[in-house]
């Protein structure tokens, strides 16, 4: 039990306190919930109303109005539904990267994924975890039942690092797969090995869901803060090369803030939410400030 | 281009250095696993070609300027000369004809090129061709003159020199064009005599060949020998080898002594190596005070000349002195005995027999026998026979008594009385005293006057300021001489002369001072001063070009004339005629190996030998080699419009706008290095 729980940060979770992630987009679900959905129906909260159509049901004719205006009009309800939560985490070896971080980008994911789960659970949203590196290896299915969380943990301890990152592959098989709109949170470094990682998530958005990227990287890969000569080792290709960090620092954070702007302003077209995280910065700062942006942002 | 201080060029190798921490400075890579290497990639190949590149012009830069300071303290300076049509050019030929010379083809090669050297020469011009061993030189000769002489030459055992070579260039006319050509095969000797050239020669062009073989050949040589005191009468010869090959080798030594049977040793030297070997020869008895030593090893190898090495020995003839030492006990003895051992070491052809005896082991058989009779301290009157030791010295024996603390005045007086002893201890005066006047003041008399020798060693060692304290007083009876007395008057050293020997006896006082003076520096040399020394052994061989010396024997010693003409037979077995110098007899330098001998009788010896390092054939390197020659001369730049007066030469010193510029690159130095940051 203590394995399944390992990526369950309780300092977290008490932090989480009742903040709600909350779809932004109406979304459609199965359950009542917290989310908006796209069908006017029977909730308390009034929304609308609209002119009577013939095949109307009688019972959501408001007939105060009929009374006072001597026209037929059908009141509107906003409906509250549940929505199912993808957590694409990506277990690629260039996720192994620690720095001189506590945790490496994984094991950060790990327990980004186990919080974000816990919290969804406890919304009333199914979730479900995809476990990818070059392809999908791990595929929890969506539930919504508060013992579900017992199986996404025992996943995430259960992942074994390894290949390399072909995330654009992956979300374009993801998307053919997932039958079901809803919320998708990729978890990766976005370290796409020549994909294309734009149209794998424009696929996402084609389709309707709520994409949510939270692009994890270690503080030296955004500083490249080493010093002295240096013979770094691909993570992934176990490719060499040997410098001097101080000579190409600037040009390095250049081009990786140019990285970084590429993917935040791609996101900010397609309507994605981007979120970088350091991971030298502890999880749950990071990720409770991204839950501030996010309901400011409803 | 020449150069005031060409040995600053050296300098120039401290590019080495820079060069050194280029390649040693390399930086050690820490090894970090790491994910993002494509955006490091573009970065790290622009940075690292560039830093490349920085790095590599730094380097450069740095080389420029060691290079620059190294020429710049050279003093580099252009000699501008205008030719006078008028004058014939001149070339000048140096040929290497020493003994090095001789192995395998070197000569006949060496011959070849020079002709072939003065064969190219212009047609007008005069040849100056000198043969650097020999000496032999030919001066503003014509082209079939000058090939002629070179034709002729031959290798002799001599070493190079040079010195009359540069001095002709240096006297040629400075409005001629000068050509020089050298041929040499460039071995250790040779180039040493050209690196004691300190001021290049000014020519227009200049060439060289070496000839000899392209690798150090195998080759031993004998560089010295020594005869030295051997043990149970023989004679020590250290004889020195040179290994000068690149291998080992195993040699046997070969040594004889006049007609003495000849002894061998063997020695197995490493490659390059040089070292001693100790041969004991037998010393022959009754050969004549002047001995011919051979040395020689086998196998032979390319250079046969170096195999043999000759030395004259002249002195004493071997003598054989026996030495009777009477004393108390073993410790009495001991001292006595021990300074006669050193001195019997010391001499290689003075042998001395020791016997030490106590006191009543007194035999007139051993006296009878011996040579010299020493009384180490006074015995018992009863246990000597007087008689027979008058008779010892009469029969020319010496007899030397120390009259020390235990003073038995009856051995004195009855010794006295029967006309040996010079003198009688008397009273005991107890103070301190000391020897007076200098050695040089001191004779011995007739009998000891070949001590010379012993008295003037006995002089350095200051005896006389050795503190006695007390002394007996003696008193000289007829015929005995005080030869050396204290500062109190009283005498120290006694003498007398008895029939065909002689009597001494020592004072050394009441408190027992024979042990200080025995066991003090000057004890060998006063043992010497007392039985007599023999003459010093002189030893007679030189090296091929030296001026040959000969000992004169005793009769020419005696009558012998400053202006008499000697005659003396020369290694090729033809006679020659020497002069008297220093009382020896001296010839001019001979220029063959070989015995020198006196045509006169007794024959004596002296040998010539190759010098020390003539044959060591070891291979130059050329690059050294090539900046050896170079320095030699200074290459004059002709000029026909401009510049000096024709004939005369002009020096343009280069080395300002040299520091000029490096001082520009140490300053672009500093800039770039601050530029180039890791």
């Amino acid at each position: 039990m203590a394995g399944t729980t390992k990526y369950l940060d309780p300092k977290l979770l008490s932090k989480l306190g009742n903040m709600e992630l909350i779809a932004r987009c109406a979304l459609q679900g199965f359950f009542s919930g917290l989310h908006p959905s796209p069908f006017h129906g029977f909730s308390a909260e009034f929304s609308d109303h609209r002119q009577y159509l013939p095949g109307d049901e009688l019972r959501f004719l408001d007939w105060k109005m009929y009374g006072r205006s001597n026209k037929l009009y059908i009141k509107q309800f906003l409906q509250d539904t549940n929505v199912p939560v993808y957590i694409l985490l990506d277990a690629s070896n260039s996720m192994t990267y620690r720095g001189d971080s506590t945790y490496d980008k994984l094991d950060y994911g790990r327990y980004l994924s186990g919080a974000l789960t816990s919290l969804m659970l406890s919304q009333g949203d199914s979730v479900s975890l995809v476990v990818f590196s070059e392809r999908v290896t791990t595929r929890i299915p969506l539930r919504g039942r508060r013992t579900h969380l017992h199986a996404i943990l025992t996943a995430l301890s259960r992942i074994e690092p390894g290949g390399r990152t072909r995330l654009a592959d992956v979300l374009h098989t993801f998307a053919e797969t997932a039958t079901r709109r809803g919320i998708v949170i990729l978890i990766s470094d976005l370290l796409d090995d020549g994909g294309d990682l734009s149209s794998g998530l424009a696929h996402l958005k084609y389709l309707r869901h709520d994409v949510i990227v939270f692009h994890t990287l270690a503080h030296e890969e955004i500083t490249l803060d080493f010093r002295g000569a240096v013979q770094f080792e691909d993570l992934e290709t176990r490719e060499r090369l040997r410098t001097f960090p101080e000579s190409v620092r600037e040009t390095y954070q250049a081009k990786v803030q140019d990285f970084i702007d590429t993917i935040e302003k791609s996101s900010g077209r397609s309507g994605i939410d981007y979120c970088l995280l350091d991971t030298s910065q502890s999880l749950d700062r990071a990720f409770l400030a991204y839950l501030a942006k996010r309901r400011r942002l409803m | 281009m020449s150069f005031i201080q060409a040995l600053f060029l050296l300098g120039a190798a401290g590019v080495a250095g820079p060069i050194a921490a280029h390649l040693l400075a390399r930086p050690r890579y820490r090894r970090v696993p790491f994910t993002m290497l494509q955006f490091l990639r573009t970065g790290e190949t622009e940075t690292q070609s560039r830093r490349r590149l920085k790095n590599l012009l730094v380097l450069l830069l740095r080389c420029a300027i060691i290079i620059l300071l190294a020429l710049f303290f050279a003093g580099p300076e252009r000699l501008l000369v205008k030719l006078d049509a008028a004058v014939s050019p001149h070339a000048f030929v140096a040929i290497d004809d020493s003994l090095s010379m001789a192995y395998g083809d070197g000569m006949a090669r060496a011959v070849a090129d020079a002709r072939e050297a003065i064969r190219s020469a212009p047609a007008d011009a005069q040849f100056d061709v000198f043969a650097l061993a020999s000496g032999a030189e030919t001066r503003g000769v014509d082209r079939p003159q000058a090939d002629a002489f070179v034709a002729a030459l031959k290798p002799v055992p001599l070493k190079a020199s040079v010195s009359s070579f540069f001095s002709a260039l240096g006297a040629a006319p400075s409005g001629a064009k000068i050509t020089a050509h050298i041929v040499s095969d460039f071995t250790p000797e040779a180039r040493a005599a050209f690196d004691s050239i300190a001021k290049p020669a000014a020519v227009d062009h200049y060439t060289y060949t070496r000839v000899g073989p392209e690798t150090t050949p195998a080759n031993v040589a004998i560089t010295a020998a020594r005869v030295m005191p051997g043990a149970n009468g023989n004679l020590a010869v250290s004889v020195g080898l040179a290994n000068y090959g690149p291998a080992a080798a195993t040699v046997t030594i070969t040594g004889k002594i006049g007609e003495a049977p000849a002894r061998d040793t063997s020695a197995q030297l490493g490659g390059a190596e040089k070292r001693s070997v100790q041969l004991q020869l037998p010393a022959p008895q009754g050969a004549g005070p002047y001995l011919p030593v051979e040395i020689s090893i086998s196998p032979e190898d390319g250079m046969p000349q170096d195999n043999h090495y000759l030395i004259g020995l002249a002195g004493s003839e071997v003598t054989a002195k026996h030495v009777v030492i009477f004393a108390a006990d073993e410790r009495e003895a001991f001292l006595v005995k021990t300074a006669l051992d050193t001195l019997a070491q010391s001499n290689p052809l003075n042998v001395i027999n020791v016997q030490a005896l106590v006191h009543s082991r007194f035999d007139s058989n051993v006296v009878r026998n011996a040579s010299v009779v020493i009384f180490a301290s006074a015995p018992n009157r009863s246990v000597v026979g007087v008689d027979d030791l008058a008779s010892f010295v009469q029969g020319g024996g010496r007899l030397i008594a120390f009259a020390n603390k235990d003073l038995k005045p009856a051995f004195y007086e009855s010794l006295a009385k029967a006309g040996v002893f010079p003198a009688v201890p008397g009273a005991a005066a107890n103070a301190t005293l000391q020897l007076e006047g200098e050695f040089g003041s001191i004779t011995m008399g007739d009998p000891l006057s070949p001590d010379a020798a012993a008295i003037r060693a006995l002089r350095n060692y200051g005896l006389e300021r050795l503190p006695i304290q007390g002394a007996y007083a003696l008193r000289t009876v007829d015929g005995g001489t005080a030869l050396w007395r204290f500062n109190t008057g009283d005498a120290f050293v006694c003498y007398k002369a008895s029939g065909r020997g002689s009597a001494i006896l020592i004072n050394t006082s009441a408190d027992d001072a024979l042990s200080p003076l025995m066991k003090s520096a000057a004890a060998v040399a006063f043992i010497n001063y007392l039985i007599g020394g023999g003459a010093q052994v002189q030893q007679y061989a030189f090296d091929a070009g030296e001026s040959v010396r000969l000992p004169a024997s005793a009769f020419e010693l005696a009558h012998a004339q400053p202006d008499q003409a000697f005659f003396v037979e020369t290694p090729g077995g033809k006679q020659t005629s020497a002069q008297w110098v220093n009382q020896t007899i001296a010839i001019p330098p001979v220029n063959e190996l070989g015995w020198v001998r006196t045509t006169a009788t007794p024959v004596r010896y002296a040998g010539v030998n190759v010098p020390e390092g003539e044959t060591d054939l070891t291979a130059p390197s050329s690059a050294p080699l090539d900046m050896m020659v170079q320095r030699l001369f200074a290459t004059r730049d002709s000029v026909v419009d401009e510049g000096p007066e024709k004939g005369t030469q002009q020096r343009k010193p280069l080395w300002p706008g040299i520091g000029w510029a490096a001082l520009a690159l140490i300053i672009v130095d500093v800039f770039v290095s601050n530029r180039v940051t890791r």
